[in-house]
């Protein structure tokens, strides 16, 4: 495969860095919360969940809404299909590393 | 693309090392380590030879397997109470079945491995070498764990690690008293490290009513 054809064969919805980022963190985790996807990612609010959306409906994610107290919580966490994917970008990306 | 890949890495070490922010895990293992150390110095006082096998066989175990376990309820008790309406909760994955299991064992093949090449290298060695090369491989693991999740305060943890070894050498300290102190010392240095953590977390973030996720 050239080059090219590398680059183009990045899965795009991951490529994109707040989403890339989003799954960065939500790979090393089993779960995390929207507070610490804020901090970690340095997105808006609005931006943040824009993205979780997004990953949401391509099966990438799940997210869960509920309470602790009184006080709403954002659960997100990453589906096996979001992991094998996140897999697969990161092996294409390191196979184009090496080939550059 | 590289700086992408670094970067990739870098939120995932970083997200890793979160447990490690507030200094409440390594607080809690300072205490369990010289609550540990103690108890097996104050066991080893003890006159009686049927009690002491109980204390050794049965108390201490006990001890490490439900301190251990208590000890991992209360950091998440106070990470939900302090640390997470602050910073945000993040639950990490538990190594589950097969893959816990090749861990103990890993964890455990490793140990023994350890502990042969300490006999080996240092078994015809004076006493000081002997003592020396138990606080060097202490660090040498500090340093491993510092730099697989990022951590620079884990190399201030093997440097002081070794300092305490060294000048305890320098004292002449018995074998005795050398393990007791210098077990004892390490759980300081732990608590130490945990106390400047936390002094750092709570001095940098806010809390809870001006944090809320909104």
């Amino acid at each position: 495969m050239s080059e090219t054809n590398e680059i183009a064969s990045l899965d795009r919805l991951i490529h994109e860095p707040a989403r890339l980022a989003i799954l960065s963190v939500l790979y090393a985790v089993k779960e995390a919360d929207f507070l610490f996807l804020l901090r970690e990612t340095g997105l808006t609010k609005g931006n943040l969940s824009t993205h979780l959306s997004k990953l949401e409906g391509a099966g990438y994610i799940e997210i869960e809404k509920g309470y602790v107290g009184k006080l709403p919580q954002t659960l997100c966490r990453m589906t096996e299909q979001g992991r094998q994917a996140f897999d697969d970008y990161r092996k294409q990306l390191k196979d184009f590393l090496n080939n550059f | 693309m590289n700086d992408q890949n670094k970067e990739i890495n870098e939120t995932i070490k970083r997200t890793k090392r979160y447990w490690y922010v507030d200094g409440f895990s390594e607080i809690g293992v300072g205490l369990l380590l010289i609550v540990i150390i103690l108890f097996n110095h104050l066991a080893g006082l003890v006159q009686q030879p049927a009690l002491q096998i109980v204390l050794f066989v049965v108390g201490l175990p006990a001890l490490i397997v439900l301190g251990g376990r208590g000890l991992s309820r209360l950091v998440v008790r106070l990470k939900e109470k302090y640390t997470y309406p602050r910073t945000g909760y993040v639950a990490y994955q538990g190594k589950t079945g097969s893959r816990r299991w090749k861990r103990v064992l890993l964890a455990g093949a490793l140990g023994l491995l350890v502990g042969a090449l300490t006999s080996l290298l240092s078994g015809n060695l004076p006493i000081i070498y002997q003592q020396l090369f138990v606080a060097l491989m202490i660090a040498l693991a500090y340093i491993y764990i510092g730099y697989a999740i990022g951590l620079k305060r884990f190399y201030w943890i093997a440097g002081a690690t070794l300092a305490l070894g060294g000048a305890l050498i320098l004292t002449g300290a018995s074998e005795a008293q050398y393990l007791l102190t210098f077990f004892v010392g390490q759980g300081l240095i732990w608590i130490i490290s945990g106390l400047a953590a936390m002094r750092q977390y709570f001095g940098s973030t806010q809390p809870p009513a001006e944090a809320g996720e909104g």
